[in-house]
């Protein structure tokens, strides 16, 4: 997360305030848009994928939520979103949908606007999953 | 109460209540739009609705049957391919519900009707694991609650939906409650307000088509939606907030004086001080009288109609409010304009598909308002414009801001990166592809620009005296020499040429083709992979341009 660093130092800088950094977790980051995502709708949830994902949960000390990965670049962030979407639904409109959501949400916590979302629908739930 | 009842809604008449619906979405969806402010601030509601009702209503009327059910079905297909954004998404879902309760109907009793409303709400919360209250969903279960109630009282199905537009309009009234961010922004849900718009428009369209009146049908809060959201003829009139010192009165006199003065009236405070929100059209009238009340401090008087169309206005200028929605073709025409120099340039980029190419003359520096004018001559509503030139940047950007149409730049720097991105245009793809495509075929190209330097100095911290030659390669000098040709094939060991096919130097006004040939000899040698090309561009201050593909 050093851009999230990087924008306020300079603000900091410029206000003479500087006395330190600021670092979010990726894992923060993931707990957010994992948030954002659930309350949009036609996402049913959110799904690992694979055993390396699980494994990889295993391991860190702070994994980021299911179904989310999260990747800080010098110039901006990058999340990936394994969702279920509601079948009925147009998905390529509920991916969209939930595109800028997640971005709007992040970036209104983090301040952050190079923000890039990519969606991989794992899934279809019918109404039938459910009863 | 007229003794006209609809005991059973048919498929004809449902494709009317449609219609209804969607008259009723297009004359309020400047309304429905402004007051979007959750989950994303985008102002897109009432256009999402209006765009997913005409699909809907579109294979409403081509449904196989005139069965209630076959009508449904049809609008639920519409909805489900034309959804747009998250109200369209979940009013597909609205449709699918109700077809779902209405399928294999002839046609619905009331209590039929208000059944396959319930069915809609509840497939609507079915599709979202954390639903949030104070949005369409809260007005979509009220609307269906209240229908279900009629119906049990043995009404007809236009007291159903009569009773279904009613509570929706309740529940949007509440929205502000539920959802802490409508009450921030001083708005009720957009979604919510769209679907009670809806019910509205149904039940308008219902009520007269079985011969009376509407106005027998809404009460009169429902006929506008609240108050605050309506837009009158005369306008939306002034937002004053002032507050009142040392009153002369006692408070609750304050406000009931006040409270009779205008709308969405708020007055809070106590014996000491009181502060005050209203809505008026004559706030000259109402601050003289406030000065007799007491001393009146921090006055703040708005314009709510200016307001109103900037908001309206910044929607269409970002392309998220088509200026004609009628007309959904012209909505996707893309052109491109892009800003040269030089006559064998602008030949070029003709021939490559530009619509309208604007010369920024010797110096690359047109007005905005050139900009503009090319921009308004091409003839499509998307126009994307290549500046060319960073200096260019900001003459587009303000075109943009001015031009009615849904302007994008792409931040080409150069002619060549212009081009590159020309090359990956095509006139059938959607606008948002489009400008991917091309921003990435920018990256593709590598252009270094030559001139010789004409006094002697330091640009970029390299230090350059009267004469030499330079080669830029996007804001960086990256070698100076004697030549051209010492500058271009100092320059040529310093970029990476991996997987570069293509060497294209574009002679300028002050250029000589024949200078060019030689340093394309020169290049041949040292580099027999690279195809060489030379093209007369007429371009101003650089003699050569050399692009790499």
């Amino acid at each position: 997360m050093r851009h999230a660093g990087a924008k306020l130092r300079s603000v900091l800088e410029q206000k003479g305030a500087f006395s330190g950094k600021i670092e979010i977790m990726p894992s923060v980051i993931g707990h957010i848009a994992s948030h954002a995502a659930l309350g949009c709708y036609g996402v049913m949830g959110l799904e690992s994928h694979g055993l390396l994902d699980r494994f990889q949960s295993l391991l860190e000390s702070m994994p980021c939520p299911k179904g989310v990965h999260v990747r800080a670049y010098p110039d901006h962030l990058e999340i990936d979103l394994h969702v279920i979407i509601k079948y009925g639904t147009r998905i390529s409109e509920v991916a969209n949908n939930l595109i800028s959501a997640v971005k709007f949400e992040v970036g209104r916590a983090t301040g952050l606007d190079d923000i890039r979302v990519n969606v991989y629908i794992e899934g279809v739930q019918k109404d039938e999953d459910i009863r | 109460m007229s003794t006209n009842k609809l005991e059973r809604l048919d498929g004809n008449q449902l494709r009317k209540a449609l219609e209804g619906a969607l008259a009723q979405v297009e004359a309020k969806k400047d309304t429905i739009n402004h007051l979007n402010v959750f989950p994303v601030p985008d102002g897109d509601t009432g256009t999402n609705l209006l765009l997913t009702l005409q699909a809907a209503l579109q294979d409403a009327k081509i449904s196989s049957s005139n069965g209630v059910g076959s009508v449904a079905t049809g609008a639920a297909h519409g909805a489900l391919m034309g959804a747009r954004g998250n109200s369209g998404v979940i009013l597909s879902q609205i449709f699918r519900g109700m077809s779902k309760a209405l399928q294999g109907l002839d046609s619905a009793t009331a209590l039929q009707f208000a059944r396959s409303l319930d069915e809609a709400a509840q497939a609507a919360y079915r599709a979202v694991v954390r639903p949030t209250e104070g949005t369409m969903l809260t007005v979509a279960r009220e609307a269906a609650k209240g229908a279900i109630a009629a119906a049990d009282r043995g009404g007809d199905v236009l007291s159903v939906l009569q009773a279904a537009a009613r509570e929706a309009a309740k529940a949007v009234a509440r929205t502000p409650d539920q959802l802490p961010i409508l009450k921030e922004a001083n708005v009720v849900d957009a979604g919510g307000f769209g679907l009670q718009v809806i019910l509205e428009g149904m039940l308008r369209a219902l009520s007269s088509d079985i011969g009376y009146g509407t106005e027998n049908v809404l009460p009169d809060q429902l006929r506008y939606g609240p108050a605050a959201l309506s837009v009158p003829e005369e306008g939306w009139g002034y937002c004053t907030e002032f507050v009142i010192e040392d009153p002369k009165y006692p408070f609750e006199e304050i406000k009931q004086d006040l409270t009779s003065r205008g709308d969405s009236c708020l007055v809070v405070g106590d014996q000491k001080l009181v502060r005050v929100h209203i809505h008026t059209m004559e706030p000259a009238e109402l601050i003289a009288h406030a000065t007799t009340l007491g001393k009146v401090r921090k006055l703040k008087v708005e314009n709510m109609t200016e307001q109103h169309l900037t908001v309206s206005q910044e929607l269409i200028s970002r392309g998220e409010l088509p200026a004609t929605i009628g007309d959904r073709d012209y909505a996707s025409t893309v052109g491109v304009v892009s800003v040269v120099s030089g006559k064998g340039m602008s030949r070029i980029f003709k021939s490559i598909g530009v619509d309208a190419v604007i010369d920024g003359g010797r110096t690359m520096n047109p007005s905005t308002e050139d900009i503009l004018n090319a921009i308004k001559m091409v003839d499509a509503y998307n126009v994307i414009v290549l500046p060319n030139n960073k200096n260019v940047l900001l003459a587009c950007q303000q075109a943009k801001s001015l031009s009615d149409k849904n302007v994008a730049i792409i931040e080409t720097l150069s002619m060549p990166e212009g081009l590159a991105a020309m090359v990956a245009f095509k006139r059938d793809l959607h606008l948002s592809e489009l400008l991917d495509c091309m921003t990435k075929a920018i990256q593709s190209v590598t252009v270094i620009e030559m001139a010789k330097a004409i006094r002697s100095t330091s640009i970029y911290g390299v230090q350059v005296s009267k004469g030499q030659v330079m080669a830029i390669h996007r804001d960086n000098i990256l070698a100076t020499g004697k030549t051209y040709s010492e500058a271009l094939m100092l320059s040529l060991s310093k970029v990476s040429l991996e997987g570069k096919e293509i060497l294209a130097i574009y002679v300028g006004e002050d250029g000589d083709v024949r200078e060019a040939e030689t340093m394309a000899a020169q290049v041949k040698d040292m580099y027999p992979d690279l195809e060489l090309e030379i093209q007369v561009g007429d371009q101003g201050v650089y003699p050569y341009i050399v692009a790499i593909e």
